[in-house]
């Protein structure tokens, strides 16, 4: 990640100890990811279906110019497809495959602020009890007095995974 | 890219440029031209080399260029046997440079051939070489001089009057009639009798000109150019060698003129006028303007990496979805003159996108003349006698493509000449021409380019190459194969026919290389062949990796781009043609049966809101099929974007492009669509 443009938080980077994290909600529960891992963010825009993807995997959506798979995240933890509204976002993340990088965009409810955990904010994952998968979860973090948990981006978004064909009868 | 890499490339090309002349030299004759590109590609090598300091480049190509410009003075005769020598010199330099770019030393052998080769060229020039330079040269400044004979330089000293203007004529085109009669050398506008801005008055003319003007016309013949302003203009018209006019004029003549005069050295000022250095400044005026009826270099290119024309398209598609809000905005404010701007922007758009486009796509021709000689090269080695056709040259490709295509053509032809050709003993007891035949055939054909390879040789043995597939392992004993499917064998990894391994072919790439390559270029191979009479190779490519003329449709809510060669009609699936389907897939297309694809189904589209559905036939190959769809929408150019990894694993999809509104369509993959098809028939 050290072609990331560090300009914003450069001055808070230097005060800061410990790693950046993203916060959002996505069927009204928190979770945080890593913000180095964010391109950008952008409001919910419309995608193209495409065929014989799995039902989480929406399909395609061009942003300027690159096209982009697009993920429901609510839908991929199992929870029905998320309700758009005024707040619904769209962030691009770069998610490491093999040899290369992509950018897929998850679909999430609302985007709420960056901000710096430092190593004392942060304990391991539970094995069980969260009501996502726990194999998707890398650690939990404190937010606003209730853990909540840190993505891992790469379990969360395997191309491998999310390339396989599903066959609608 | 670095300099080294532009030199190499530049090398490449202008002794690609070079072989190209020699093909054609064997095949058509000498001319000029041909020469000329010779001789220019080593003149050009040695130039940039030297500049490298690759002095085994320059010491070499400077003696192939010596010899070429004897050729070029018609002193050396550029017969077959020299010929033969320069294709030597081309594969010499390319090694030479080869080595140097590395910096390698020239070993034994290479250094062996250098000597060898420089002694070969040395003995083709005329033995009394510098004489000859000399007459030359004499016998050019004779030539010069008697052209001079009949040119007179002039010079014009023109006034404008401050009414200049209302005389009605343009002094522009009594310049222009000026140059029908001789030649403007130099032009000096004088200037310092225009007033201050705010003095300026802009009826009034404040200019003057001071000419240098070389003709064969008289005094009479200048003046008479201004008869029709000479009221309005001071005119002094005189010869440059006339000294007494020149001194004259000089002391007349303001002081910033002179400084002017003098600057563009029009007349020696301190010397005067001295006759002797006036004659070889003209003629280096002379030879420095370009004469127009020289035929003008025939075509020159620009170097340009593709990432930068790949660049220049995503903006112009940018620009198209950024147009069309433009239009939607005018559309919603209902402002006509907005509306009709964009209309017009959306039409040039258009227009850079298609020149965008066609930077990419070069002639097949260029690079496929140099197989003529690896056929040549080959066939000798291998002591056939084998006639190569190329057709279809000018059919255009992208160059990606072509630039791909080549490793696996020079490995397929190859191996018509090492497999397919018989040796002419063989041909003659079969009863064909001692000389074998071998065709690389191009044409476009229904959205795609078909490249043939046929040859008149023995042909492939299904018996023989299914055999030896059972001998492999490859297949089953009791194996039950079509000839077309044993012919498909040979793209086996690790299956080869020819029962010794040759350094022609067999150097590890096989067929199935080739056809691995093809594949990725989005291509196919076919093979058709008789026992006896020959074979057919036949590869399909896409015309371009990157862009697309498409149809666009809509099924359901999604839109669709079908690629538009390979569409043949458009039909509207009509109640009476539904009624007789009766539950089939597939209608009664005059006389034909259609198969039909049902695109919503496969791509599980909401139900149509159109009333009409419509059937778009398409080709490709020998395959009809049917695709249902709701609305037509029309031709569309556009540029394909790969979807990305995860959604590698879809079939029938080559892509996405972005419409004009921003949203993405699918991109139909029609041969996978239609191989998906038969495959699920037979499931």
């Amino acid at each position: 990640m050290k072609n990331r443009d560090y300009e914003d938080d450069l001055d808070l980077s230097l005060n800061q100890d410990g790693e950046q994290y993203l916060f959002f909600s996505c069927n009204n529960d928190f979770y945080a990811i890593d913000a180095l891992r964010v391109v950008e963010i952008i409001e919910y825009q419309l995608y193209t279906k495409v065929p014989m993807m799995k039902r989480f995997v929406k399909g395609i959506t061009n942003v300027r110019g690159d096209l982009i798979a697009v993920v429901d995240l609510k839908d991929f933890f199992g929870f029905g497809e998320t309700i758009k509204d005024k707040k619904t976002s769209m962030i691009i993340l770069n998610v490491k495959n093999s040899d290369n990088e992509l950018k897929i965009a998850i679909i999430i409810d609302e985007v709420f602020e960056a901000k710096y955990l430092g190593e004392e904010d942060i304990k391991s994952a539970p094995e069980f009890g969260v009501k996502i998968d726990s194999k998707f979860i890398k650690n939990m973090c404190q937010y606003n007095g209730n853990y909540i948990p840190i993505l891992d981006i790469d379990k969360l978004l395997n191309v491998k995974q999310l390339s396989k064909i599903e066959l609608h009868q | 890219m670095d300099e080294l890499d532009l030199f190499r490339e530049d090398s490449e090309e202008q002794l690609q440029a070079m072989e190209n002349a020699l093909v054609e030299a064997n095949e058509n004759g000498v001319d000029e031209e041909i020469i000329g590109s010779i001789f220019r590609a080593m003149h050009t090598i040695k130039g940039s080399a030297g500049m490298f300091g690759f002095d085994n480049v320059v010491n070499f190509t400077h003696v192939a260029e010596n010899l070429m410009s004897e050729v070029r003075n018609g002193k050396v005769e550029l017969d077959s046997e020299l010929i033969e020598l320069f294709f030597g010199v081309k594969d010499h330099v390319e090694k030479l440079i080869e080595l140097e770019t590395a910096s390698l030393p020239l070993d034994g052998e290479v250094l062996e051939k250098n000597y060898d080769l420089i002694d070969k060229l040395t003995k083709k020039l005329p033995e009394n070489n510098l004489l000859n330079e000399i007459v030359s040269i004499e016998q050019e400044i004779k030539e010069k001089n008697d052209t001079n004979e009949d040119n007179t330089m002039w010079h014009l000293s023109i006034r404008l009057h401050e009414d200049f203007f209302e005389s009605g004529m343009d002094i522009l085109s009594i310049f222009s009639f000026l140059n029908s009669m001789g030649e403007v050398v130099i032009n000096i506008p004088i200037l310092n009798n225009i007033p201050k801005l705010e003095d300026i008055s802009p009826t009034k003319a404040y200019i003057g000109f001071e000419i240098d003007f070389m003709t064969d016309v008289d005094k009479d013949m200048i003046e008479e150019a201004f008869e029709f302003i000479l009221d309005d203009i001071e005119l002094k018209v005189f010869r440059h060698n006339d000294e007494k006019a020149v001194k004259k004029f000089l002391e007349n003549v303001e002081e910033c003129v002179l400084k002017e005069l003098n600057d563009n050295g029009i007349f020696e000022i301190e010397t005067s006028v001295e006759n002797k250095k006036e004659i070889p400044k003209i003629e280096e005026k002379k030879i420095s303007t370009p004469s127009k009826n020289k035929k003008s270099t025939k075509n020159f290119s620009l170097r340009v990496e593709s990432t930068k024309v790949d660049q220049l398209m995503n903006q112009i598609s940018e620009m198209v979805i950024a147009n069309a809000k433009v239009a939607q905005m005018a559309e919603l404010k209902e402002d006509n003159e907005l509306e009709e701007a964009s209309e017009t922007l959306t039409h040039l758009l258009e227009e850079i996108r298609n020149s965008v486009m066609s930077i990419r796509m070069v002639p097949v021709e260029d690079s496929f003349i140099k197989f003529k000689r690896i056929v040549t090269d080959t066939a000798k080695k291998l002591g056939k006698d084998i006639e190569f056709i190329i057709t279809g040259g000018d059919t255009e490709l992208d160059k990606t493509v072509i630039e791909k295509i080549n490793d696996p053509l020079v490995h397929m032809l190859r191996n018509s000449i090492d497999h397919g050709i018989e040796m002419p003993p063989e041909r003659i007891a079969k009863g064909k021409n001692p000389k074998g035949r071998i065709e690389l055939k191009t044409y476009p054909d229904a959205g795609t380019i078909v490249i043939e390879i046929i040859d008149d040789g023995a042909g492939l043995d299904s018996e023989k190459l299914k055999q030896k597939a059972i001998d492999k392992g490859l297949i089953d004993s009791n194996a039950n194969l079509t000839d077309k499917e044993c012919f498909e064998l040979i793209f086996h990894a690790g299956f080869s026919t020819a029962s010794q391994v040759s350094d022609i072919s067999g150097r590890g790439v096989g067929m199935d290389v080739v056809r691995r390559n093809i594949e990725e270029l989005r291509g196919k191979i076919e093979i058709d062949s008789i026992l006896g009479k020959g074979t057919k190779f036949t590869i399909r490519l896409p015309l371009t990796l990157a862009i697309i003329d498409g149809f666009l449709v809509q099924v359901g809510n999604s839109k669709f781009v079908i690629p538009l060669d390979m569409i043949q009609e458009c039909i509207e699936l009509t109640k009476d043609y539904k009624e007789k389907m009766k539950g089939n897939n597939f209608v009664n297309l005059r006389g034909e049966i259609l198969p039909i694809f049902d695109v919503r189904k496969y791509f599980n589209e909401d139900k149509s809101y159109y009333e009409r559905e419509n059937i778009v036939v398409v080709r490709y190959a020998n395959y009809y099929i049917g695709l249902l769809v709701d609305e037509l929408f029309g031709e569309y150019h556009t540029v394909i974007k790969p979807l990305g990894e995860v959604f590698s694993n879809v079939a029938g999809i080559s892509g996405g492009s972005i419409l004009g509104s921003g949203e993405v369509a699918l991109i139909f993959d029609i041969p996978a669509l239609i191989d998906y098809y038969i495959k699920q028939q037979r499931s």
